[in-house]
């Protein structure tokens, strides 16, 4: 463990070594160490040739006075990664995560010893509402209590590291070893920021605990991100957990720091199936008398799911919005009634429903949403709207908390579309989509050239689209003014 | 005491030229601070009175009044609009909503149950434009309403009536209970005028 811990040695120079078998290197220099008590596991940040966007990293389990080796793979989504960056929870995360027991590994250059590893099997297992324990080092998961779904854990045999129940509950399996449950917290830090900084575990809902999973408490949080330059690890803020000697040792996850676009993000929400199934059904339903819609919400799991509107008679739809719904894709009513069809593009309404979404989210137990929005589906093309700056527009709440401001508002957006947009046309659902986006955007962000079609209020809002043809696969155009031509359009710009 | 007036006078007149006067028609009730929307063309006046349909025992009677130069303390402007309240019968001649006494209230712009002054179709002769009004409906205040209302003039021994449509945006429901449609049916509607 001494020469372990040598590699930890902040200035001392980078070195990498290599296994042939596995054909991969480690950089010594970059090793998370996780100590509590005798328990002592070493997670490495791993290095191939060539460029690798794959979250990769070699975890040694301490083991009969040597070392299991493991690799572990993380099949993370730009959502993901954005999520890890920032520090945001990750929907299903357990899930993700891969472990292959490495057998007979051999990486000279660590100097380390390895317990021989015979029959090593990869199984899963679902833990009924039980914590498992053995002499105080091996925590493990059990059912995700509060989604009442069972997480899909995927622990690994580890031959001699036997739990026993200290929990409630019947215990399924208690032959088996299991992955204990710092080693995810070691190897999620390893991935999951900047440094090791260990500063909230899993957590209670915002409670601010930390640390030591809580069995039926909620999901587990990610590490705080540490900024690059902070190269030791921050103590962490549960004791219960961490040996009062924690983490030695500084983590850099080989990969540079990426910023997921929003046209990334829009891509996410796209390709959620649960979305574009929505999406499809409002698509066939776009030149209806009947206004309609679904909202989006996140399940204890992180996994979405779509709730059509409440009423299905009248003309306009109602939804119910909870602590938990994130978005809204709906139609507005453009049949053959045209007195009363909307115009094919946001009301200012639908930007209060932005609103509400952004300030109601987030209830206990609630994972990251990936963004606030409203979508459009009209005849050809889906349109979205969400915020630039999440927090200020959270902060608008003079206007979108007051119903005659907001009212004041949505009558002179209409009004607008209807003197600049209507040349001719009597009937809102005839006229073109982009000049009403265009009106909508200088509305919307305070900008133009003519103070009659200005808000007054810069709202910091983004409007994209994407066709609806082809199952919604083609690509996020942003919509976008040009101030050197008078505030028009500009040619969409493709976010791909 | 002449001199009181002769400042006043003058605080008052920069008052006034300090204040930019639109129009209605052209610019709707705006946002700009220290402007006056004005129904220049008088747009709104027909729109004022007591309507009232009558289908049997089912009653729908509605008065709209307008209010000029109310003022917005938020977007520190003034505007005329129109504000109304209403009361409605359902066909076994039990009243369901009655509003009116709303009226002897000074409410705030668009706390009325019927409030606004978005003129429509303003590339059309005058006697076609419609106009757009906000429609509440008190205990189900999530629900986002609007009546489009067509005046019709008296010709010959054809009353003076007004033709209104429902339309409305998406409404947020407090629960899964919440009614989500108005007590007065959203139909189509022509009221004759009865006073």
């Amino acid at each position: 463990m001494d020469k372990l811990n040598s590699f930890t040695r902040r200035g001392s120079n980078k070195k990498l070594v290599s296994s042939g078998k596995y054909k991969f290197s480690v950089d010594t220099e970059k090793v998370l160490l996780l100590e509590k008590g005798n328990y002592k596991s070493l997670t490495f940040s791993i290095l191939r040739d060539g460029p690798s966007n794959k979250f990769e990293n070699l975890f040694l389990h301490p083991h009969k006075g040597g070392y299991l080796a493991f690799l572990m793979e993380a099949d993370f989504d730009d959502f993901d990664r954005r999520n890890l960056d920032v520090g945001d929870p990750i929907a299903g995360l357990l899930s993700k995560l891969q472990f292959t027991p490495l057998n007979d590994f051999d990486m000279p250059g660590l100097d380390v010893e390895y317990t021989p590893t015979d029959n090593w099997t990869g199984n899963t297992y679902n833990y009924p509402g039980t914590v498992w324990e053995e002499d105080g080092i091996c925590y493990t998961w059990h059912n995700y209590a509060a989604a009442g779904e069972p997480v899909d854990f995927r622990p690994i045999e580890c031959p001699g590291c036997c739990p026993k129940n200290t929990g409630g509950g019947s215990p399924v399996n208690t032959s088996g070893p299991r992955l204990v449950w710092q080693q995810y917290l070691a190897i999620v830090d390893m991935i999951g920021s900047q440094g090791g900084s260990g500063s909230s575990g899993p957590g209670s809902g915002g409670s601010g605990s930390g640390g030591l999973f809580i069995p039926g408490d909620g999901f587990y949080t990610p590490f705080n991100p540490v900024k690059p330059e902070q190269v030791e690890p921050l103590n962490p803020q549960n004791e219960d957990f961490y040996h009062p000697n924690p983490i030695i040792g500084v983590v850099s996850p080989n990969r540079p720091q990426l910023q997921l676009s929003p046209c990334n993000t829009l891509n996410v929400l796209k390709n959620d199936p649960v979305i574009k199934n929505a999406l499809n059904t409002l698509k066939g339903n776009v030149t209806q008398n009947n206004e309609r819609l679904f909202t989006f919400s996140k399940n204890g799991s992180g996994e979405t799911y779509a709730t059509p509107e409440t009423n299905n008679t009248g003309a306009s739809a109602s939804m119910r919005l909870t602590a938990a719904t994130y978005g809204v894709a709906h139609t507005h009513q453009s049949g053959t009634n045209n007195n009363s069809n909307l115009y094919k593009m946001f009301s200012f309404t639908d930007l209060q429903v932005v609103y509400k979404l952004a300030k109601g989210y987030g209830g206990s137990g609630a994972t990251a949403a990936p963004l606030f929005f409203n979508m459009m589906v009209i005849e050809g093309y889906t349109y979205i709207i969400c915020p630039n700056n999440v927090n200020t527009f959270k902060n608008m709440g003079s206007i979108f908390e007051n119903d005659k401001n907001v009212e004041r508002l949505n009558f002179q957006l209409n009004t607008i579309y209807n003197k600049y947009c209507n040349s001719t046309e009597a009937n809102a659902a005839t006229i073109s989509h982009e000049s009403l986006a265009r009106y909508l955007l200088m509305f919307l962000n305070n900008v133009g050239n003519n103070s009659k079609v200005l808000s007054g209020t810069n709202f910091d809002i983004s409007l994209y689209r994407v066709s609806n043809d082809n199952n919604f696969s083609g690509g996020w155009e942003k919509m976008e003014l040009d101030p050197n031509t008078n505030y028009q359009l500009k040619n969409p710009i493709s976010c791909n | 005491m002449k001199t009181i007036y002769i400042i006043l006078l003058m605080f008052v007149t920069s008052l006034c030229t300090s204040q930019t006067t639109h129009s209605l028609l052209e610019d709707g009730i705006g946002l700009e601070a220290n402007a006056y929307y004005k129904d220049t063309f008088n747009e709104l006046d027909k729109f004022t009175g007591t309507w009232k349909y009558q289908s049997g025992s089912t009653v729908l009677e509605i008065i709209i009044q307008k209010r000029n130069m109310v003022f917005d303390s938020y977007f520190n402007n003034y505007t005329d609009m129109l504000i109304g309240e209403y009361r409605f019968v359902n066909p076994n001649g039990v009243q369901i909503i009655n509003t009116l006494s709303a009226l002897q209230i000074a409410l705030e712009p668009f706390e009325n149950n019927i409030a606004g002054a978005q003129i429509m179709d303003i590339n059309m002769p005058a006697s076609e434009r419609r106009i757009k009004l906000k429609f509440s409906d008190p205990d189900r205040k999530y629900l986002k309403r609007y009546i489009i209302v067509k005046h019709h003039a008296s010709q010959g021994n054809t009353p003076e009536t007004i033709e209104i449509e429902f339309t409305g945006e998406t409404s947020i429901v407090p629960d899964d209970n919440s009614p989500t449609e108005l007590r007065v049916p959203e139909q189509n509607y022509t009221l004759t005028k009865v006073q």
